[in-house]
């Protein structure tokens, strides 16, 4: 029975998938009414969230009857991670997931998202950094590799596993996202 | 961006890898319960993480659940539901973003709730050019009528 941490997800749990302007409280109202086990907020720039600005502050509302519920973050600082890392937790979610998927090019070109898995020993260190700023559980959500030649999703589980993450939710890698996400490093 | 399948048979290789006892969710092109379950069974994973398919659909997770546990498709949620559906997320979209905010982001919604309905290209766009929610309201109850009408 899979468990996160000290949260116990049930024998094969539904989670709802992190999905900026889409898994809100409206939405993830619905989706737990439903049957999700666990669900994410929207990725939140940890950048953002340290300037405190309102759109990641507005990203932190969590609710009692989410639960369990993670908050996700983003960024290609370590610092800026970390610190992130302890606000969210002050809002008191279940677990801090980070984002270590997001081809998307405005966060890719920051250095962040899947922009991490081109640079493992700094997705470890980062990783690191964010697990011994909380108490909470820290998960990572990731996708199999940059690119279609280099899918090094094993040797991220491994080394981030090793550094005490609590689960892996690995995507798919798909040739053309990696594709997308290469053409914006140019 | 997401044109080609998931490659799940890596996911299932980390899962399956002896080092590794921290859970493994796998995500990735999941839209009915035969694939959650033929996925599970095939790759071992520990859950699912389903995106794009609760769009508009938040009866997937109700669906898979089901399907697990009795090995048969729950019926697909009546059109009334789905109105309603949409109802709650506009009435809570609202109440967490303000009204006018609640309104317009309730907009690229619709259509995903109500989507292969009959006729529904004019209905969403009296949805998501109305800015009054008791209007807006009367619209949903209009598409509940109308289906019943078509149904009767
Ligand atoms: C509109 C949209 C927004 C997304 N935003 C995020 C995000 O903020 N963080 C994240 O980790 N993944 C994000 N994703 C990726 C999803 O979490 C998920 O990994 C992806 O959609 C694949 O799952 P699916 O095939 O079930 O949709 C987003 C996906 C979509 C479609
Ligand atoms: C804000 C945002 C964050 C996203 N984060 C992720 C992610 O972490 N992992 C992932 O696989 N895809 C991520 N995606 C990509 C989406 O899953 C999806 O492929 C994309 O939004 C749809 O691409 P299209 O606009 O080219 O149709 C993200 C998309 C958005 C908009």
């Amino acid at each position: 029975m899979p468990r996160i941490g000290p949260i116990d997800l049930g024998e094969f749990p539904l989670l709802l998938a992190p999905m900026e302007d889409v898994s809100d409280p409206p939405f993830r109202a619905l989706c737990k009414q439903h049957g999700a086990d666990l669900m994410f907020t929207e990725f939140i720039s940890s950048e953002g969230l340290i300037r405190k600005a309102a759109k990641g502050m507005k990203k932190l509302d969590i609710f009692e009857q989410e639960r369990p519920i993670g908050i996700q973050l983003f960024g290609g600082s370590e610092d800026a991670m970390e610190e992130a890392a302890r606000i969210a937790e002050a809002v008191r979610p279940d677990l801090i997931d980070i984002n270590y998927g997001c081809p998307v090019h405005k966060v890719v070109n920051k250095g962040a998202g899947a922009c991490l898995l081109q640079d493992v020993d700094k997705m470890v260190r980062l990783t690191e950094k964010v697990v011994k700023a909380v108490k909470l559980p820290v998960t990572v959500k990731t996708r199999l590799g940059w690119s279609e030649q280099t899918k090094n999703i094993m040797e991220v589980a491994e080394r981030l596993q090793d550094v005490g993450i609590k689960r892996s939710a690995s995507t798919d890698a798909r040739g053309h996202s990696c594709t997308r996400a290469l053409r914006i490093g140019r | 961006m997401y044109k080609g399948p998931a490659d799940w048979t890596l996911i299932g290789e980390v899962k399956n890898n002896p080092r590794i006892h921290i859970p493994i969710f796998g995500n990735g092109d999941i839209d009915s319960p035969e694939k959650a379950v033929e996925y599970r069974e095939r790759y071992g994973v520990d859950g699912v993480m389903i995106g794009r398919a609760s769009i508009g659909h938040p009866f997937i997770f109700r669906e898979i659940k089901h399907y697990m546990a009795t090995g048969q498709q729950l019926a697909p949620p009546t059109i009334a539901e789905r109105v309603e559906a949409a109802r709650t997320h506009l009435r809570s979209s609202i109440a967490w973003k303000g009204l006018y905010e609640g309104v317009v982001e309730m907009r690229r919604h619709y259509g995903n709730y109500l989507k292969g309905l009959p006729n529904v290209k004019e209905m969403r766009l009296r949805l998501c050019t109305e800015r009054d929610p008791a209007v807006l309201e009367d619209l949903l109850d209009e598409v509940i009528g109308n289906y019943a009408a078509e149904a009767a």
